[in-house]
């Protein structure tokens, strides 16, 4: 048992109402350099839709994350091996193109004060942040296909859709019955990141205190190889400085107490953080495992932050008592592992990402009837009809399981047995039209306490700012002690942290 | 369809793909044709006659005698009552200045022997010194003789031009351990690609120094690297007679046309190697792939029918 700290996540998609604060909020602190006007760290998408950059999830194209060697039993990176990044390493063919993120541009405002008189207002035509040149039409954004805008064309290409029957994709589009949610998305920081092994320079590694995923700007050599070896196209390449960059969890705010900027303005509330325990022995295994025990498998490597043993392993490991009590409080704990209701974003890419999603609820048992938006109604004829609309929702339970659970289809109908379960039990106790033996008979379906029910119910409407961001202390120094002995932390003190203290020699 | 060097559009990626081969096949064709010479440099005061001389044997005797006659270069004997020591310092210390300067001796001896003289890097006190001792040898200049009137020293024992050949090429090696001349010097006869580009091309060195050439290597440049290693008097004989044998005419031109087509042809086949190892790259952006309905997951009979 090799028990270590990682800082994990949980967004609560039920919660989310795609107001894009938290990527405004993330452009504004860490991309608004030169180079890297097209990052969005942080993005939102509308999903069914293709998402930021075209399609990330299309393996077949992007060539990210791993893939299970079935005869040599062996994980595999998807994009090369040692002799495949060789041969590439000058020209990586899988890497997406600035048209598939979207050319960054901004607007000529001076010419509204400048422009001569005229018969016409004068306008302020779009620039290209990158060729400096007017921008005549502009055919991408970051969020191109936000609330189903655009086309149908955005949506229909969900690559989740990929095995939908015809019926699926017709409901999507009709008007009235059209459904959509939002996924918002950062680096997952994963416990098997297909970034870090892609990287033929050795320049991306995870801190072993906080499991914190970061590209070092010394050792960059711009091969690119992370930009198609992470799945989720989280990491990105500045065109200014030759180097890739990715989302650091705003590890300056988590050393200083507060919560990732993006955590901390989220309009919805959907975001926790927290820490969870984790057995570094399991990673291979749950890596390796079977496509639909890949949840199970990586819920395994979780562990419990009460039990003596796990308490004790980390404390050899020389996790300090301050970080096992941080992870007592974790919210991540609570809804990954305990209830079980957070799942992680295609767990078939096999990197083991730490961002947890609670399925939203909301898309699945809503509907339009007689011009009014509704949620099905538990009261009226019993659970019968709540538990059919799992079945008939218009976002499938196939589309969810594709994007959560690697299409075992089981784990994400327990998880929303259990969000039903606690909306059933909320109802009998505030509306009180439904009975009790209708209750129980939700909770016992959903395999949870009338307490438990209270908690998540508790956690997810009503929580405060402490009980949503249990940021660990940090202990840096503790941490640089426990790896380093001869090392004094105080010598650290005035490193680099995020960018360069030496101009790069090469910049555009 | 815009694209910036960081993540080009894949279009231009393909571009940029043949485009590199295209200049790797270019510049070695450059490399090959290119035969470029090198240059030096020195600086110009008081010696000792000993010193001279001693100098003298070392650098220029190579080239020159004192009333032996015509070398590779002329005769020295009475050089200081023909020039002046002036022009003489300006000379020593960098003959291809004075060249370029338009000093009308400087460029007839250059029109006469057919080659300037070296630059030997000897500081301003050895060129006093030098033409301290060039003073002491006195006596009249001799009338020029036929270059090919003159032979070295030692009578060298017959040589092999096979050998000889061989020498050159570096087939086989030196005794002493010297380079073999190909690192250096091009010579007719020898090959298609030619030798190195370094120092002169040798095609017609034998109808110019007649025998003399086989001392040549006692110049400032040859020098550092064949005094440590002399060739033997056998090796000599056989470059002489390889000399004298292989490279009567110039080296063709033909030759130059099949690098030409050797080239375009090797390009062609690189080109040819990485579009099969790159074929599965992407061409073109996902994102207009998808628009247009390219995608492989977008061949509809694929999927389930509902
Ligand atoms: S999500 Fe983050 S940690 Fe995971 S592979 Fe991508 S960049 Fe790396
Ligand atoms: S700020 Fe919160 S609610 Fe708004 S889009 Fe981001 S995650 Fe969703």
């Amino acid at each position: 048992m090799d028990i270590r700290s990682h800082v994990s996540m949980v967004f609560h998609l039920d919660k989310c109402i795609g107001c894009h604060t938290c990527t405004v909020a993330c452009k504004n602190i860490w991309t608004d350099r030169k180079g890297t006007e097209y990052m969005y760290w942080n993005n939102v998408e509308t999903k069914p839709g293709t998402g930021y950059p075209t399609r990330w999830e299309d393996q077949e194209q992007y060539r990210g994350g791993w893939v299970l060697d079935e005869k040599g039993g062996k994980l595999k990176l998807r994009l090369q091996g040692k002799w495949g990044t060789l041969a590439n390493i000058f020209y990586n063919p899988y890497l997406p193109s600035i048209d598939d993120y979207f050319e960054p541009w901004t607007y000529d405002y001076q010419n509204l004060f400048t422009a001569p008189e005229g018969d016409d207002q004068p306008t302020a035509r779009a620039v290209s942040q990158i060729t400096g040149r007017y921008m005549d039409t502009i055919e991408a954004g970051p969020n191109w296909d936000d609330d189903l805008g655009g086309s149908p064309v955005y949506a229909d290409n969900d690559p989740n859709l990929d095995g939908a029957t015809e019926e699926e994709r017709r409901q999507i589009a009709e008007i009235d019955r059209t459904v959509f949610f939002y996924l918002p998305r950062i680096c997952n920081h994963c416990l098997n990141p297909g970034c870090v092994a892609a990287c033929p320079a050795g320049a991306i590694y995870k801190r072993a205190e906080d499991g914190i995923v970061l590209i070092s700007q010394d050792k960059c050599r711009a091969w690119r190889m992370c930009i198609s070896g992470c799945p989720y196209k989280k990491t990105y390449f500045n065109w200014s400085t030759g180097k890739s960059e990715k989302c650091i969890l705003c590890y300056p705010r988590l050393e200083s107490g507060q919560p990732p900027a993006c955590f901390h303005s989220c309009v919805g509330r959907i975001r926790y953080i927290g820490l969870v325990l984790y057995d570094a022995d399991m990673i291979q295994e749950a890596a390796m495992a079977p496509s639909d025990q890949l949840v199970d498998a990586q819920r395994a490597a979780i562990q419990d932050p009460f039990d003596p043993m796990v308490i004790a392993a980390a404390r050899r490991n020389g996790i300090p008592d301050s970080k096992i009590q941080a992870a007592q409080n974790s919210p991540v704990y609570k809804f990954v592992k305990r209830w079980g209701l957070a799942l992680p974003l295609h767990p078939d890419f096999r990197t083991l990402p730490m961002l947890f999603y609670v399925p939203p609820l909301g898309p699945v048992t809503s509907k339009m009837e007689n011009g009014a938006y509704e949620t099905v109604d538990a009261g009226a004829e019993g659970l019968a009809p709540m538990l059919a609309a799992l079945d008939k929702s218009r976002v499938s339970l196939r589309y969810m399981a594709s994007l959560f659970s690697a299409g075992n289809e089981d784990i994400v109908r327990e998880v929303y047995y259990k969000l039903m379960a606690v909306r059933i039990y909320m109802r009998g106790k505030t509306v009180q039209d439904v009975t009790q033996a209708e209750v129980d008979e939700a909770l016992a379906l959903a395999g949870l306490s009338g307490s438990e029910a209270e908690a998540i119910f508790r956690l997810t409407s009503l929580p405060t700012y402490e009980e949503r961001f249990v940021v660990p202390p940090m202990e840096r120094e503790t941490a640089i002690q426990a790896q380093f002995p001869d090392i004094d932390p105080l010598t650290r003190k005035a490193s680099t942290g995020f960018g360069f203290r030496e101009d790069p020699a090469r910049r555009w | 369809m815009h694209t910036i060097p960081c993540i080009d559009s894949a279009q231009a990626r393909r571009v940029l793909g043949l485009g590199a081969f295209t200049v790797v096949a270019v510049g070695l064709l450059l490399i090959l044709l290119t035969i470029p010479t090198p240059v030096g440099a020195a600086s110009p005061a008081q010696g000792s006659a000993t010193e001279g001389q001693t100098i003298f044997e070392a650098k220029c005797a190579g080239c020159h005698t004192i009333g032996g006659g015509k070398l590779v270069g002329p005769d020295l004997q009475g050089v200081t009552g023909l020039r002046d020591a002036d022009w003489l310092t300006k000379w020593i210390t960098d003959p291809a200045a004075l060249v370029a300067s338009g000093d009308q001796t400087a460029v007839d001896l250059v029109g006469e022997f057919g080659t300037t003289m070296p630059t030997l890097g000897l500081s301003p006190d050895e060129v006093a010194s030098l033409i301290a001792y060039l003073d002491t040898t006195g006596g009249p200049a001799p009338s020029g003789s036929p270059t090919a009137s003159t032979a070295p020293a030692e009578p060298l024992p017959p040589g092999d031009a096979q050998r000889g050949r061989e020498l050159y090429t570096g087939a086989m090696r030196f005794t002493n351990g010297g380079p073999p001349c190909l690192s250096c010097h091009t010579i007719a006869g020898i090959g298609a690609l030619g030798g190195g580009a370094m120092g002169p091309d040798h095609t017609d060195v034998y109808s110019r120094l007649g025998d003399a050439v086989i001392t040549f290597p006692q110049t400032g440049t040859m020098l550092p690297i064949f005094g440590p290693d002399p060739l033997t008097p056998q090796e000599q004989a056989d470059l002489l007679a390889f000399f004298r044998t292989a490279p009567v005419a110039e080296r063709s031109f033909e030759a130059i046309w099949v690098l030409i087509g050797l080239a375009v042809l090797g390009a062609l086949v690189l080109i040819g190697i990485a579009s099969l190892v790159w074929r599965n790259r992407a061409t073109e952006p996902v994102r207009v792939r998808m628009l247009r309905g390219t995608l492989p997951s977008q061949n509809h009979t694929k999927r389930t029918e509902g």
